[in-house]
């Protein structure tokens, strides 16, 4: 599985004013690359652009060669990649279970109506007992993002996209959550990116990835990964 | 869990919001119930009045000519009623004899005053007898005789308003003999037994002895009611007795042809023509028919008129509910559509939360639908009974409700001796009366096809309404509702 940004370009008003200039990136699986950068820097557009939100003034995104627009933005987000937000966005009126059972069947998982695999989903990451039954408006903002991110790996989609997901956590749930994803990323095989500006997460990631000054740099993998790995 | 799922979900949750959605659709439901109701009531009289019409021409008096003839003639030889009956026995049967006559009902009426028993007296007639002194004839009789060929002909019978509880009815057998059928509160007052006699007194003083040979029971108010006198005073005989007691000579007021077809009707009405003067007419069942049921036809078009604002406007209504809810839930929308949710099926989500409340709400119409139609049923049955109270006037004497010489008004000295029930008895007023009758058994209920109609409007508009709400989901873009930078 590959996704490949080429020479994708974007700007809100005036060409001239641009966000990015034919930024060409290329994202592979079983790796957890953080983008890191300034706030205001284009670190959300840019995410939305590789979650199938929004399309680039111009360039592409290719999802194993081919243009996610050819796809279809509604068939890619469903079938090949899954959105983590900075605030949960879960459905207000269901349970944690359902929002994941929820997921399952829109996506057509090969996993949809197991509750089963959700409830273990779930329990993995400390939402089990009453919880898994109650209002998500009930649970704490990190319960609420835990939830969240297993309704986005529960699916089969092989690319996980997460815009800030740690925005709203405090540091050990910041930290436990950086190790799913990379372990989701090294177990399931899945393309994990991770949008943010904490530079502990950024650190735990296999790539690195700098927007600075309307320019994406990519850093070199450190070996402080495969030490995180081992912890995993 | 699909979006079917999801949408049962959605409604249990947001308990409150599908609680006004379906105050909302109920009330619509019930007001396009309520002109369903009023339609199909409307639509019903019409039908039973056209039944109960039947295909039949009526022959009597062409009042508007003998008014005429009236005013031409006052000055010098007094006034004259046009309320006479002026139709020959040779006449009636000379038309019952042209082809396409299945049967024909000769009708006589006349006004007597009970000799060896005592009239019903009621607050209504005292009330009239009263009320219109100075209008009508002080020499009115208080028994009235209803002169018939059969009371198996009669409307009043026909219709079961009046039934035979003992003995039998007035037979074509019974002509130009003096059996009569007594009403039921008259026999039980006066303790008359069938096969007994009785003594009446007409109007030059003449006592005249009559025969019981049956006894019936008026079970509802019709013809006689709009009478003067009560209908328990109402004496059915053969139509030549009372033709002889009113002093006509053995002439009748009426004769109703029933016709085998309805398509012969105008080749009939051609043939009858003539064979008759001019100072006779024909009204045929048509006409009668058309009188009776433009009322209720205006009535039907007035429902049908409510029915269709009433669907635009719950339309239009739901519609704005809908967008502002949609508006409302754009967040989850926006969520749903991250996660690969089509369009199609976030709309097919609000469709079905939709259907399932109107579903309740068609449940809570029904009810509420009952409650209205007995209300609404009752309230046309009543405007019907008025306005065809008015219509049988008409009907009985076109031009005749403004006509001085109606009814039994004496004038300098008129020749007319016994007062005739005011409406002359035609046979256009007992035609027209069986339709108020059918009117007065009218059922306004709601019915299964009320329902299904019902529920057919509340697809249409609530299947438009959710098209129209949905709109601004086809323009939402995912990213605008879920991030922001």
């Amino acid at each position: 599985m590959t996704l490949a940004v080429q020479k994708l370009t974007h700007y809100f008003n005036h060409p001239d004013d641009y966000l990015y200039k034919d930024v060409s990136l290329k994202f592979e699986s079983s790796k957890f690359y953080a983008i890191v950068g300034e706030s205001g820097s284009g670190k959300t557009t840019f995410v939305s652009f590789l979650a199938g939100l929004d399309s680039p003034v111009a360039g592409t995104i290719n999802f194993n060669g081919k243009d996610i627009r050819k796809i279809g933005l509604t068939k890619y987000r469903n079938q090949d990649v899954t959105i983590i937000f900075q605030a949960y966005n879960l459905m207000t009126y269901m349970s944690a279970l359902e929002n994941v059972m929820s997921a399952l069947s829109i996506t057509n998982s090969k996993h949809a109506g197991d509750k089963q695999y959700a409830t273990d989903l779930l329990a993995s990451v400390g939402i089990d007992g009453d919880l898994i039954n109650k209002n998500v408006q009930k649970l704490s903002g990190g319960q609420q993002q835990r939830v969240a991110i297993i309704r986005a790996l529960a699916v089969d989609a092989p690319v996980v996209v997460a815009d800030e997901p740690t925005g709203n956590l405090d540091s050990q749930n910041t930290k436990e959550i950086t190790q799913i994803f990379k372990k989701v990323a090294h177990d399931s095989k899945k393309t994990v990116i991770v949008i943010t500006h904490d530079q502990k997460v950024a650190s735990m990631a296999d790539v690195k990835i700098v927007l600075d000054d309307r320019k994406f740099t990519v850093k070199k993998p450190r070996k402080r990964v495969s030490k995180l790995r081992k912890i995993s | 869990m699909d979006y079917i799922k999801r949408a049962f979900l959605y409604l249990r949750r947001k308990i409150g919001r599908s609680l006004l959605l379906t105050l909302v659709i109920t009330a619509i439901m019930t007001f396009v119930l309520a002109g369903l109701i009023i339609q199909n009531a409307a639509l019903t009289a019409v039908n039973n009045s056209k039944d109960s019409v039947g295909t039949t021409v009526a022959l009597s008096a062409n009042r508007q000519k003998l008014f005429k003839q009236n005013q031409g003639s006052t000055g010098t030889s007094g006034f004259k009623s046009t309320n006479q009956a002026i139709i020959t026995q040779k006449t009636a049967n000379k038309l019952g004899s042209l082809s396409n006559v299945a049967a024909y009902q000769i009708t006589a009426t006349a006004s007597v005053n009970a000799s060896s028993f005592t009239a019903v007296k009621t607050s209504s007639s005292s009330s009239s007898k009263g009320g219109f002194s100075g209008m009508q004839s002080t020499e009115s009789g208080d028994i009235s005789i209803s002169g018939v060929s059969t009371t198996a002909a009669d409307s009043n019978f026909k219709n079961k308003n009046y039934v035979i509880i003992k003995g039998r009815g007035i037979k074509v057998s019974d002509k130009n003999t003096n059996n009569v059928v007594i009403e039921k509160t008259l026999a039980s007052n006066n303790k008359i037994k069938v096969g007994k006699t009785i003594k009446i007194k007409n109007s030059d003083g003449d006592v005249k002895t009559l025969k019981v040979v049956g006894i019936y029971q008026a079970k509802t108010s019709s013809s006689a009611s709009l009478a003067t006198t009560d209908p328990s005073n109402t004496i059915y005989s053969s139509y030549t007795l009372a033709s002889s007691l009113a002093g006509d000579g053995g002439k009748v007021s009426a004769v109703t042809y029933t016709l085998t077809d309805s398509s012969k009707e105008k080749a009939f009405v051609k043939k009858a023509k003539k064979l008759i003067s001019s100072k006779l007419q024909l009204t045929t069942s048509d006409e009668i028919y058309e009188l009776l049921s433009s009322s209720v036809k205006s009535i039907e078009s007035i429902a049908s008129k409510i029915v269709w604002i009433v669907a635009i406007a719950g339309i239009a209504i739901l519609s704005l509910i809908l967008i502002l809810m949609i508006r409302e839930r754009k967040h989850e929308i926006g969520v749903l559509m991250s996660l690969g949710e089509a369009k199609g099926k976030i709309i097919g989500q609000i469709f079905i939360e939709t259907i399932s409340i109107l579903i309740i709400s068609l449940f809570f119409a029904g009810i509420f639908g009952n409650l209205f139609g007995n209300v609404i049923g009752k309230q046309l049955v009543n405007q019907q009974t008025t306005s065809t109270q008015s219509l049988s006037s008409g009907a009985g004497a076109p031009g005749g409700g403004g006509a001085p010489g109606q009814g039994n008004t004496t004038g300098k000295g008129t020749t007319q001796k016994t007062g005739r029930p005011t409406a002359g008895g035609t046979s256009q007023l007992s035609s027209t009366l069986t339709g108020s009758s059918q009117l007065n058994k009218l059922s306004t209920h709601l019915t299964i096809g009320t329902l299904l109609k019902l529920g057919a409007f509340g697809l249409v508009i609530v299947g438009i309404a959710t098209l129209l709400g949905s709109i601004p989901i086809l323009s939402l873009k995912p990213k605008r509702i879920l991030i922001s930078e």
